[in-house]
């Protein structure tokens, strides 16, 4: 290696550097308010289904909203975003299989509950609904950190 | 003949229903006291209650003991009596103090038909061969009395007694939660020794080793619970879902799990009066995200 491009090596590397940092700051900030997004649509969700206000027809776009932010939770744990300010457990990178079918389960949840609003089952309803909040529960256990 | 057949299979049916009636009972207090949740090691795949749970403290890691009814590693040689004594005044069959890692300073509050109950029920279970680990604690407190001289200044032993002018239903949450889930073990900061700090009951501790972020749960509109009603808490106990739409993890998740989703409906609700009516406290407890160097893992 000469010594130009050990210097544009040097120069590359303390460019890239900050900016790499950087990017996983944004990822993870971005992770957060999409997942507050899914608790929101959960919570506003929950009192249409637990019959504390009557916005029947509003809860398709719950249901909907849930359905394309639960398809997308998977994307948002790339590689290299586990430092910086995150709950993210190291699990979720060191066990992709378990944190990938904890993703699924989660999917299959929210579609369940999306074929229940189409069909307005009441049974079917409550019963997939509680399956979404148990596919949060668990994998938050599994996968995220309550320790600062 | 026809007749005494009936009353002989009566005879023989009678004590089992009511063994079966205390069985049913000794499971609802099982729920209720959270057992599972710490005497299972869920984190590597133990048995049910075969304990090695490592629960770390401040004074060192305690590993949880073994209460399957196996006669050598387990509880399955106690007699009442002993459990009785474990449960309510925090001493081992074999005379020794338990630390207060062991909740007795909340089932020494259950009454004492309950406790047999739980006794039964656990005697019911498969025993599993499991010997109990030996606490890591720091010398300090390996090296003195530190478990008597600590109960001496901070155990009150005595059952719960229901406050008279009180409903029935929020006797019943006090009991719940004081004598049998013992919430304040997390949910209540503690002062030297760890000591519960009375006086900040329920506020919430910002950092609890091995827990972590434990929140306010008094009913506090700014800081706490205050704007729950009953029927989000009951929400709450059952699915794990806040009133934010966030879902519990850690510890919690595990109790919502093997205890509050478990019981009789009425006991959640009894639990989320209760709480309602606990004097409001301002202490502002936030979920802090740890800034993670990316050396750790390399």
């Amino acid at each position: 290696m000469n010594i130009k491009t050990l210097t544009a090596s040097i120069a590359l590397m303390t460019v890239l550097a900050p900016s790499y940092a950087a990017e996983s700051e944004e990822i993870i900030k971005y992770r957060n308010s999409v997942m507050e997004a899914y608790a929101g649509h959960m919570s506003a969700a929950s009192r249409i289904v637990r019959g504390k206000v009557d916005f029947q027809d509003q809860l398709k776009l719950h249901a909907d909203s849930m359905a394309g932010i639960a398809n997308i939770t998977g994307t948002l744990f790339p590689e290299d975003s586990d430092f910086g300010e995150t709950r993210a457990k190291e699990e979720v990178w060191s066990k992709p299989k378990e944190f990938e079918q904890a993703v699924q389960e989660n999917q299959q949840a929210v579609s369940e509950f999306n074929k229940a609003v189409a069909s307005g089952d009441k049974a079917a309803l409550a019963g997939s609904f509680k399956k979404i909040s148990d596919s949060c529960k668990s994998c938050h256990e599994k996968f995220r950190t309550e320790e600062e | 003949m026809k007749h005494l057949l009936t009353a002989l299979l009566l005879s023989v049916a009678t004590p089992l229903q009511a063994s079966e009636a205390q069985l049913e009972r000794g499971r609802q207090v099982f729920n209720a006291a959270s057992c599972a949740v710490c005497h299972t090691d869920k984190e590597n795949n133990g048995e049910p209650l075969a304990g090695g749970y490592a629960m770390k403290s401040d004074f060192g890691t305690f590993y949880t003991p073994n209460i399957t009814p196996d006669p050598e590693t387990g509880i399955g040689n106690w007699s009442d009596e002993d459990f009785i004594r474990a449960l309510q005044q925090g001493i081992s069959p074999q005379g020794d103090h338990y630390f207060p890692s062991f909740p007795y300073t909340a089932y020494t509050k259950m009454h004492r038909d309950d406790v047999l109950a739980l006794k039964a029920y656990l005697f019911s279970l498969k025993p599993v061969k499991k010997a109990n680990r030996e606490h890591d604690l720091a010398f300090y407190v390996t090296m003195t009395p530190s478990a008597r001289i600590w109960k001496s200044t901070y155990f009150k032993q005595g059952e719960f007694i229901d406050v008279p002018g009180k409903s029935a239903e929020w006797n019943r949450g006090a009991y719940l939660v004081e004598a049998m889930g013992h919430c304040s073990e997390c949910h209540t900061p503690r002062k030297a020794l760890g000591a519960l700090d009375e006086g900040m009951a329920f506020a919430g501790v910002q950092k609890m080793t091995g827990v972590g972020t434990v929140p306010n749960i008094t009913p506090d509109k700014k800081t706490g619970i205050g704007r729950w009603s009953v029927d989000d808490l009951v929400y709450y106990f059952e699915t794990g879902t806040t009133l934010s739409g966030d879902s519990s993890g850690g510890k919690m998740a595990s109790i919502i799990d093997n205890s509050l989703s478990l019981l009789p409906a009425g006991d959640r609700k009894a639990i989320a009066v209760y709480l309602l009516s606990q004097q409001p406290i301002e202490n502002s407890i936030k979920k802090k995200k740890k800034k993670r160097e990316k050396e750790e893992f390399e």
